[in-house]
């Protein structure tokens, strides 16, 4: 394995290989940063432009698009508090924060480096223990995701701060949100009203959209706010006791964004959010998150930069795509007529670790490339709000439009835009909603998927270890929230 | 006034979810699913149906305090104006560009919001929304290929 290691790195250190690794990296940071272009569509895109492309040029590009994608993604978040996917809806909580405090380039820098930290741990988790992983992760099935997902509701507790009742609220409303549309397991319509636009269900993007950007903008423009930062900018990279605290948060979000993201189906949002409660339960000044502490930033992007990576090691190792993105990297390795499994290391072993030897360089690449744009980005909250903000709803229009080509998703931005604007004059919680929206789906589909397993019983959740571990996990983080509470109202 | 509307609501939310969960209770389902997707509803509906009446209680009872809080949300910097017109700019777009096009819907819309933004020289927020016109053409339709509406 070491050997194939270092002969990858031969062949990725060659500058056609090179070249295509930074084209990928280049194009993902792009699509990262521009919200409505994903990495998934872009890659559909290309697909069919790079069928000439060598095999190895092609995944190693393809693979670039993807986690160069993560690393742009935090870019509208932090800036502009617009998220360009779910996972980066909690990053908003405090990174917008920071650039609210001139401090933007430190929190776009935390992200550059704790997207290299989690990307750098896929990529030598992939290379030294992704077969035996990819095993463990098989052993989940719906009770084991059940537990999961009830484990990440319990941290809507810790989202709703001091508002706890309205926090629970907020997440039902959202859990109902998720019911609109056709039922996933019978296919039957519900909550659809005769209106065929909700057959589709609610997508979460433009909803995001909507309660961060929109309601953003709406309440500054009420507020009269002049621009996002007034003042001298502060640094743009973290330093001593700052940078050491983003790293190690970093360090935390990487183990377990590796972990959950092995998982088939696992959604990075769910990691992010997760990780972010752990990350505040276990901090000494939780009352200080959500007001722009650098773990808020470091952590999440970390974890959704890890559940990223980690998903290539049940790709590549068993053949299984852990989410969309990476059924179209399958049909890629199926179009050179690669089959991925436990095989392909042994019969293309060349193409394997030049692969793997790439991401290790793309990595680096993406740091090197991201780290001089953090002083460029970090001036945009100095642009009068008068302008940016006609930029934001222009941005948020075509984000919210261009995931299925219709309007309905732009109505639905803009009545989620006036729900959040709402939302925050009457101080509820924003971030339940959005969680109960995101493990709605997730949560229905193993729940009944269990239950039909046992015929009805509960019991179920209980046979299982890995289950009954979350089912635990679950009671105690509701306990322990009650500590939470009680620092934040002191705080 | 603005609690009365909010506990309203979430009420008629949560009752439009029971009553399509006890719907769905009623329609056969392919597979035996212990819960199906009528319970499954009727149970999460339910329960927010009670958690707003519970909301609703401990809020009444804290009516004095609610009183001083909605006294002091009056008394934040409040232009409806501005909030207004952007609504009804937003309105108007969404309602505008599957009608007259994207560029012509958009140009207006960025000259309008420009202009309510605090940009009062109408010919400053005319070239302005123009150049982000073309701008946003540029880089989402031609070069990132996204299709605008």
């Amino acid at each position: 394995m070491g050997i194939g290691l270092l002969e990858g790195f031969v062949h990725a250190l060659s500058p056609i290989s090179l070249f295509y690794c930074f084209l990928g990296a280049l194009l993902g940071t792009i699509v990262g940063v521009l919200p409505g272009l994903g990495p998934a569509a872009t890659m559909a895109i290309l697909l069919p432009m790079i069928s000439h492309v060598p095999p190895t040029g092609s995944i190693i590009m393809l693979a670039g698009i993807y986690y160069g994608a993560m690393y742009g993604g935090s870019t509208t978040s932090i800036l502009m508090n617009v998220p360009g996917e779910a996972a980066s809806a909690v990053t908003c909580l405090d990174g917008f924060e920071m650039t609210k405090q001139g401090r933007a380039g430190e929190a776009l820098a935390i992200s550059a480096i704790g997207s290299f930290i989690a990307g750098t741990g896929g990529v030598v988790l992939l290379s030294f223990a992704g077969p035996i992983l990819a095993d463990f992760a098989l052993t989940f099935g719906p009770p084991e995701y059940f537990g999961l997902v009830l484990f990440g509701l319990t941290t809507l507790l810790s989202f709703s701060g001091r508002q706890i009742l309205k926090g629970v609220i907020a997440g039902l409303v959202g859990i109902m949100l998720a019911c609109v549309g056709l039922d996933p397991v019978s296919g039957k319509a519900r909550l659809v009203f005769g209106i065929s636009e909700f057959l589709s269900g609610v997508n979460i993007i433009p909803i995001l959209m909507g309660l961060f950007g929109l309601a953003e903008v709406l309440a500054s423009a009420e507020e009269g706010i002049a621009s996002i930062y007034k003042g001298k900018l502060g640094r743009f990279l973290p330093r001593g006791e700052e940078m050491r605290k983003g790293i190690m948060a970093s360090l935390r979000g990487t183990i377990a964004g590796l972990i959950l993201g092995l998982l088939p189906g696992m959604i990075s949002s769910l990691v992010t959010f997760i990780v972010y409660d752990i990350e505040k339960r276990i901090s000494k000044y939780p009352e200080r998150f959500g007001k722009g502490v650098i773990e808020g930033v470091a952590s999440p992007e970390a974890a959704n930069n890890a559940t990223a990576q980690a998903g290539f090691i049940p790709l590549i190792a068993m053949g299984i795509p852990t989410a969309p993105i990476f059924g179209i990297l399958l049909a890629a390795l199926m179009m050179y007529g690669l089959t991925p499994g436990p095989l392909l290391f042994t019969q293309h072993g060349e193409f394997v670790w030049t692969v793997i030897a790439s991401m290790y360089l793309g990595n680096m690449m993406l740091l090197i490339l991201n780290l001089p744009l953090v002083a460029l980005w970090a001036r945009l909250c100095l642009i009068p709000y008068r302008i940016l903000a006609p930029l934001i709803l222009g941005i948020c229009f075509v984000g919210a439009y261009s995931l299925r080509n219709n309007m309905f998703d732009v109505w639905t931005s803009l009545c989620f835009g006036v729900l959040g604007l709402l939302m925050r004059k009457r101080n509820w919680p924003i971030p339940p909603l959005i969680l109960g929206v995101i493990l709605g789906d997730m949560f229905e589909q193993n729940l009944r998927a269990s239950l039909q397993l046992s015929a009805g019983s509960l019991i179920i959740f209980f046979q299982r270890p890995i289950a009954l571990t979350f089912v635990v996990l679950s009671v105690v983080s509701v306990l322990v929230s009650r500590k939470l509470w009680a620092k934040e109202a002191k705080g | 006034m603005a609690f009365r509307i909010e506990v309203l609501s979430l009420l008629i939310l949560a009752s439009l979810g029971i009553y399509d969960g006890i719907r769905m209770t009623k329609v056969p389902l392919p597979n035996p699913d212990p819960v199906g997707p009528g319970w499954y509803l009727f149970i999460v509906s339910g329960m927010l149906f009670l958690c707003v009446i519970l909301y609703l209680f401990i809020e009444k009872s804290r009516r004095r305090l609610l009183v001083i809080a909605e006294k002091k949300i009056r008394t934040f910097s409040f232009s409806i104006n501005t909030l207004g017109w952007m609504l009804i700019v937003l309105v108007g777009y969404t309602l505008a560009t599957p009608r007259i096009g994207y560029i012509p819907a958009t140009a207006f819309f960025f000259v309008l919001t420009l202009h309510i933004l605090g940009i009062r020289s109408w010919p400053r927020s005319i070239l302005l929304g123009l150049v982000f016109t073309v701008v946003f053409k540029l880089l989402f339709s031609d070069l990132a290929g996204v299709s605008l509406p």
